[in-house]
């Protein structure tokens, strides 16, 4: 909720208002309050520093956090045992997705049993809205999302993820699992 | 013939004798029974039985697109068993066809997905194992067959026997293990190999053109007509994102039926070939379209002004529209015009075929006669005139063609007696080093036009793409020209108002009008046509 619309969800008019204490003598002296208000920040500083299991953040990137099995984080594309790749360029997930980040460029392959495999293969992770339809619209099972979830990078053309990096981008070796349809 | 009158769904309908059944209800009632084998272009073979109706007094399901009508009868098509029986029979088809669909180009134009949701929608009973086949067969060209989707239908085979009597396809084995297969060397070159991919009602057959370039439901159609020959066959053209992608054939009875060869349906590469003009250029450089206009019209009125000696050279590649403003512009400047540069005009009435190609590779040639583009001196006297230094100014509106119709090294020849030269072209052509001011020009494919074929049938196009980089259509940058002569002429850049204005001059169009030209073409001047030979 921006500014704006906050500003006008108050009371306005006639409206009833809660009702205003008035301040005591101890409050109308701005330091009092501001010493007590430091002494509850110590309280927990001190508190923190000596239960630190309890801390509710925690130390990102050294520490990351466990999300759940279905958790939608960065894609990937699924090999066969031979290593390539189990795509067959049928642009359902580029037809299905809401954000249009998916772009495919289709070849003959090779192998005749295979016929058709993704010449490129290209999700703009920025405008990827992780809704995970491209998961679900696969019908090769080719296409997963991991639980990677940190996305920061140094310029914006590393977030187009390509072939290589959907299929053999170094953090996958220990990916951790993420959503990916239910076979049944 | 004799009339007979029949009940369909509770319908009355009367048809003439002989109309089959799936026919008369699609004739009649509009209605589309579900077909496979049946093409309205080939024989009946009845085979693929998809189209089952029930017929009152008959004690089994009949086909529908082989039963002809007969007086009194009542067709049920909607009935339980009806529908069981279609259903049935899809089931049977989809025993041995594989689940294809993510790789098959024709998914989402495909009659067994389209029936499996209208007919079908069973649960599988098969418990056996798929009869497995040859997947990728080429038959080079164009096609490659795929045996295993292939369900038999017979419409290749038809149509390879009864539209080009080439006879390249036949059905092989027996039963489950059935199969197309190609006779002699596997080549399927017959000039119109292009129709098996787009009559195959499954993804059987596929075009070695397009496979895998795009799915179908990303494609745009276009209404359109093929430049390739005077015959003007229509087509769709299918986009996407502005990159045309293919082409197929548009049914029209009176010019093309329902085909194309395959010299007009892979034509359509020219409209992407990466050496297309994007940009107008003066003296050789790059320029905006406003500078190069500006020149264009500046020369051009000191030369009208002073001496004159204007001639235009067009081709019959130009819409009936670009014609007419070319001509105002050669009024304008008191000269000549020819459109000859090929040998068009004597070959409209030539045949390649029995089937649809003709000699003349040129849309409007008809049309560019018409609009008197062939009462100039010829393109050869003009270019002697320019060596006489008769000509100050030289305007060729069509430099590809004049370029490959080996003028280039002619003009080249009398270049310095020329003062001033403006080219039109859709591509880098070796005419266009002799030019002052180059302007780039849109394809068929990027404007809107009548083109009038060899029997005088003025047929709509419409533009399918927006034209690449600066390129415009040579009415257009014709009409701008125009405008410092005539304000009104200002007008005529749209095309409608250039066709509605050649219409009003031109006897022989009659009370034709832009928008009451006909899905089919309008047939002017009916019988000013000779009589065809085959060349
Ligand atoms: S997760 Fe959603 S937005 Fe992202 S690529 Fe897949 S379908 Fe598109
Ligand atoms: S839906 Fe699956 S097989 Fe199809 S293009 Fe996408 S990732 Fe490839
Ligand atoms: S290849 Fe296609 S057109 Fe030919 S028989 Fe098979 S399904 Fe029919
Ligand atoms: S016959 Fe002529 S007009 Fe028809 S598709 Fe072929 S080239 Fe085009
Ligand atoms: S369409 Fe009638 S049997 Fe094939």
């Amino acid at each position: 909720m921006d500014h704006q619309t906050a500003h006008k969800l108050e009371p306005e008019g006639d409206a009833p208002r809660r009702p205003v204490r008035e301040l005591t003598a101890g409050e109308a002296v701005y330091l009092v309050e501001a010493f007590k208000g430091l002494g509850v920040t110590f309280r927990h500083f001190i508190k923190n520093l000596f239960n630190r299991r309890e801390l509710p953040t925690v130390s990102y990137p050294e520490e990351k956090r466990d999300y759940g099995e279905r958790f939608r984080g960065r894609h990937v594309l699924n090999l066969r045992e031979d290593g390539t790749t189990k795509c067959v360029a049928c642009m359902m997930c580029a037809t299905i997705c809401p954000a249009r980040c998916i772009e495919i460029v289709a070849e003959e392959s090779p192998t005749p049993a295979i016929e058709k495999r993704p010449k490129s293969f290209v999700i703009d992770g920025l405008r990827c809205v992780m809704c995970g339809f491209c998961v679900d619209a696969c019908p090769c099972d080719a296409i997963y999302m991991t639980g990677e979830y940190d996305f920061a990078e140094y310029a914006r053309e590393d977030f187009l993820w390509d072939l290589t990096h959907l299929t053999r981008r170094p953090s996958l070796a220990d990916a951790p699992r993420g959503y990916r349809p239910r076979i049944e | 013939m004799a009339d007979v009158t029949l009940t369909i769904d509770g319908q009355s309908v009367t048809v003439p004798q002989g109309t089959t059944i799936l026919q008369a209800a699609k004739m009649r009632l509009g209605m589309e029974l579900p077909h496979y084998c049946y093409h309205p272009g080939l024989s009946i073979a009845g085979n693929c039985r998809i189209c089952l109706v029930e017929v009152e007094k008959m004690p089994k399901l009949v086909t529908g697109c082989s039963t002809q009508c007969g007086e009194g009868m009542v067709v049920h098509t909607q009935s339980a068993r009806a529908k069981e029986g279609r259903g049935g029979v899809l089931e049977i088809m989809l025993t041995n066809h594989p689940l294809d669909c993510p790789i098959c180009d024709q998914a989402g134009e495909c009659k067994l997905q389209d029936y499996y949701m209208t007919v079908g929608m069973h649960d599988n009973h098969v418990v056996f194992p798929k009869v497995h086949k040859k997947k990728i067969v080429p038959l080079p060209p164009h096609i490659v067959l795929d045996q295993e989707r292939c369900i038999l239908c017979s419409r290749c085979v038809r149509f390879c026997q009864e539209i080009t009597k080439t006879n390249e396809l036949t059905i092989a084995m027996r039963g489950t293990h059935s199969e197309i297969e190609a006779a002699g060397d596997g080549t399927i070159d017959n000039g119109y190999a292009g129709n098996l991919h787009e009559i195959c009602p499954v993804g059987a057959l596929t075009s070695t053109d397009f496979r895998f370039q795009a799915r179908v439901w990303w494609l745009k159609s276009h209404k359109s007509v093929c430049p390739g020959c005077s015959t003007g066959c229509n087509t769709w053209v299918d986009d996407r994102r502005g990159e045309v992608k293919r082409l197929r054939a548009r049914e029209n009875a009176s010019v093309n039926q329902w085909w194309l060869c395959d010299e007009g349906r892979y034509g359509y590469k020219s409209i992407n070939a990466p050496d297309r003009l994007k940009t107008a250029r003066v003296k050789k450089t790059d320029a905006t379209s406003g500078t190069a206009i500006g020149e264009v019209w500046a020369r051009l009125k000191t030369i009208a002004a002073k001496k004159g000696g204007f001639a235009g050279i067009a081709s019959a590649q130009a819409s009936n529209e670009d014609l007419f403003v070319f001509r105002r512009l050669v009024a304008h400047m008191g000269g000549v015009a020819d459109f000859r540069i090929d040998d068009s005009l004597t070959k409209t009435q030539t045949r390649v075929d029995e089937i649809l190609r003709r000699a003349d590779k040129n849309p409007n040639t008809t049309g560019a006669k018409l609009l008197g583009f062939g009462d100039g001196p010829g393109v050869e006297a003009i270019l002697k005139s320019a060596a006489e230094g008769k000509i100050s100014a030289l305007y060729v509106l069509d430099a590809d063609r004049f370029d490959a119709a080996g003028w280039t090294d002619k003009l080249r020849a009398v270049r310095t007696k020329i003062e001033f030269v403006v080219m039109h072209a859709t591509r880098e052509c070796g005419a266009l080093d002799l030019a002052d001011v180059v302007l780039p020009a849109a394809t068929y494919a990027e404007k809107d036009g009548t083109f009038t074929n060899y029997e005088g049938r003025v047929q709509r196009f419409w533009r399918a793409i927006r034209p690449i980089g600066d390129a415009r259509a040579d009415g257009a940058w014709l009409a701008t020209i125009c405008a410092e002569f005539d304000a009104a002429d200002a007008a005529l850049a749209k095309p409608a108002a250039a066709f509605n204005a050649v219409a009003s001059e031109t006897p022989a169009l009659g009370d034709l009008r832009w928008e009451m030209i006909p899905a089919e073409g309008a047939l002017i001047a009916p019988g000013a046509a000779p009589k065809d030979k085959v060349g």
